[in-house]
């Protein structure tokens, strides 16, 4: 009988799920599967990848989530189309601003506002329908199920059965099915996956226990009894569900009405800039860009004229006019955050102290020059915009990064999120992944391994893949003989396992993502490490492949020296300078170089820079040569 | 209430109770039970559960146990695992 997975929790599932996306997906299009759900818990941080790699193993994949319920039931909620994946976003979203910041918890009252588009298993055995079954607790329960037969409607909401042998799953069962018939509610059978082989279990084990801070032997309440959670061959399902037989075709069922297709179906739309009235983005910008350019230049020359004529072609060829006074409104932002700092004077024009400093290809744009994203003159520099702005065709927007000193760049993203809201500006997550140092102490943790040996390993392996753990404790005196020690043994083999596992979600550290419609439609968001601070689900890849259009605020040590610098010129000398304009011909600063007396100053104080021993012959040539470096 | 002995208590003096007796079974295919051989042949109406352990296989005597909860055609009833490291059948009583 075919079969659809509808309830499997991947390594997003952090410190529980003990199989990658692309395990589980090969696993079930090899056991003939017609669709899988990715369930993770409470969040949907491998949605779009999983999205990715569906498509290109050709097998339907379906987005779902087994989100946290105040007291700590599970419910399993898979997204029918775009409406349900955008009311999923904002369930896992509630669950995360709602409970603790590392425990969400939805309060079910949120349920019905964001019914639509969703479909309702009822949950695993610790969902609140099997715990009151499991509690001989029918009335109550057959009030729950009606309550949700109200929320999601008979044909959302099914029981969800869970045949994993573990003692009491048969019992539950045979309630939970004289309870659907009695009510007349269909039934699905699920797997409640955390490993595509059994084999798997093993590493499934020590991630429990490391999410407990605890070893194995602490954890036997905590572990899953049994190596039962895999994706099974459908014969084993037929079996193990032959008093259910409509449970399993019912999943298939339920995974045709799954037609959601996330590499097709986001709505993401970069804000629209609000010009001033009278005006259009383009004209806006023109308009800017022209006061600039007389206050750079003294005067709007052939040259400038030239190269706005041809930049502005591009900008309108690529409607690319909004994008950049987006930034222009982030730099100004940071212009704020600057003056009550007191880092600037407010009668200078942005563009003559910017708060930021552009840098890549994206200072070859005279716009960027003229509007504040970047402190250099391209026309000066000769820069070709082609690098930036290919005239012939464009399949994203292009990257601008903007470098910014410490005290800025933090206030500056908190500022970003009160300017368009936290639904609407949030920052980038990026998962951190387990290498060889992490695999070796935690799951030497939680093997019960010598506290001191382990601690002795990590700090004697280099860092890189754990797969490489053995061939490291080979060079080691210290720890060659155990390598083929019980336990150590154990240890090599799920390092193996363990290596590029997620640990968890944390902030990227300055990429921030903008957006028209509300972000929370299109992917969870929840609250940042640092009060204040918002960051979505996905990290920078999920994020390009959403099409999304990220701002990187950089933080650079080295602008929050200069910016010191500069303030103290200004209050001793009452000078303002402006960085832009400095003399790149000042041939005490050349013999400074020149001498190696570089310590210090960013970018040119590795010991091979400071051998160059020869004063540089000029900016440009000196550039090159630390380049080659 | 039990009166205390006035002896010290150390492993030595624990008796374990209640253990799995190693028993004979005849399977089907797929490895479940049909009939127990031992202390006599009695044939297995229904496997009433199911359930299965696997743990400890961190250390020297990993468990990996496959529990049935048979009922005879006699109305009795009895729980039965198969050791699956060693692939023998016992009795366990609850």
């Amino acid at each position: 009988m075919p079969y659809a997975e509808l309830h499997c929790h991947s390594y997003y599932s952090f410190h529980d799920g003990a199989s990658s996306l692309e395990e589980l997906l090969t696993q079930a299009k090899e056991l003939g599967y017609q669709a899988l759900a990715l369930t993770d818990h409470d969040n949907l941080c491998g949605a779009m990848r999983f999205a990715q790699v569906t498509h290109s193993l050709d097998i339907q994949g379906i987005i779902g989530a087994e989100v946290t319920l105040k007291g700590g039931y599970h419910l399993t909620l898979l997204a029918r189309d775009s409406t349900g994946y955008r009311n999923l976003c904002r369930l896992i979203t509630a669950a995360h601003n709602s409970g603790e910041r590392n425990n969400p918890e939805l309060d079910p009252c949120q349920l019905p506002e964001q019914a639509a588009g969703l479909i309702v298993l009822s949950g695993c055995p610790r969902s609140e329908l099997a715990q009151l079954i499991d509690g001989s607790r029918q009335a109550e329960a057959r009030a729950l199920v009606r309550q949700y037969l109200e929320w999601f409607g008979w044909e959302n909401y099914y029981l969800e059965v869970q045949q994993n042998l573990v003692h009491g799953d048969t019992s539950r069962n045979r309630a939970l099915a004289a309870l659907a018939q009695e009510m007349g509610v269909r039934m699905a059978a699920t797997g409640n996956v955390h490993y595509h082989i059994r084999e798997r279990h093993q590493l499934q084990d020590c991630l429990v226990a490391i999410r407990h801070c605890r070893n194995l032997e602490e954890t036997h309440r905590e572990r899953r009894a049994n190596s039962e959670f895999y994706l099974r061959p459908v014969k084993e399902l037929d079996t193990l569900f032959q008093e259910y037989p409509e449970a399993l075709t019912n999943t298939l069922a339920i995974a045709n009405r799954c037609t959601l297709d996330l590499t097709r179906d986001l709505c993401y739309i970069f804000p629209d800039y609000p010009a001033p009235e009278g005006e259009t983005p383009e004209s806006y910008l023109e308009k800017l860009c022209s006061e600039a350019a007389v206050r750079r230049y003294g005067a709007i020359t052939p040259e400038v004229s030239a190269r706005l004529e041809q930049e502005f072609g591009l900008v309108r060829k690529f409607k690319l006019a909004g994008f950049l006074l987006m930034y222009h409104e982030v730099i100004k932002l940071g212009r704020e955050v600057m003056l009550e700092q007191g880092l600037s004077d407010p009668s200078l024009a942005l563009e003559e102290n910017p708060p930021g400093r552009g840098r890549g290809s994206s200072v070859s744009l005279l716009i960027g020059y003229l509007i504040g994203l970047s402190h250099i003159d391209p026309l000066k520099y000769n820069l070709s915009l082609e690098r930036f702005l290919p005239s012939d065709t464009m399949s994203t927007v292009p990257d601008i990064d903007l470098d910014f000193p410490r005290s800025i760049r933090e206030d500056l993203i908190l500022r970003t999120h009160q300017r368009w809201g936290w639904e609407h500006a949030v920052l980038t997550g990026t998962i951190a992944t387990y290498m060889v140092k992490g695999a070796v102490r935690d799951l030497g943790k939680a093997l019960g391994l010598p506290e001191e040996e382990v601690d002795q390993l990590s700090r004697q392996v280099d860092w890189g893949s754990a797969k490489g753990l053995k061939d490291q404790m080979q060079k080691s005196p210290q720890f060659q003989s155990k390598i083929d020690t019980p336990v150590w043994r154990d240890l090599i083999r799920l390092a193996w396992e363990l290596d590029g596992f997620p640990k968890y979600l944390g902030q990227h550290p300055g990429g921030m993502v903008l957006s028209s419609t509300p972000l929370i439609d299109i992917v969870p968001v929840q609250r940042g490490a640092i009060d204040g601070r918002y960051v979505c689900q996905w990290d920078k890849d999920s994020i390009d492949d959403a099409g999304f259009v990220k701002i990187d605020f950089l933080a650079l040590g080295a602008l929050s020296q200069m910016q010191e610098a500069l303030e103290l010129i200004h209050r001793h000398t009452g000078k303002r300078i402006d960085i832009s304009r400095i003399n790149f011909e000042d041939t005490a600063v050349y013999d400074m170089l020149g001498g190696g007396d570089t310590i210090g100053i960013f970018q040119v104080e590795s010991a091979p820079r400071r051998s160059q021993r020869r004063p540089p012959p000029s900016f440009l040539v000196y550039t090159a040569i630390m380049s080659t470096l | 209430m039990v009166q205390n002995s006035g002896k010290t208590l150390c492993p030595g003096t624990l008796k374990p109770v209640n253990l799995p007796e190693l028993i004979k079974a005849e399977e089907d295919a797929s490895g479940l039970p049909t009939a127990i051989l031992t202390p006599r042949r009695q044939v297995i109406k229904t496997i009433e559960d199911r359930w299965r352990i696997d743990d400890e296989w961190w250390r020297r005597e990993p468990v990996s146990r496959l529990y049935c909860a048979v009922l005879f055609a006699s109305g009795q009833r009895l729980v039965v695992y198969k050791d699956l490291t060693d692939g023998e059948w016992y009795k366990q009583g609850y």
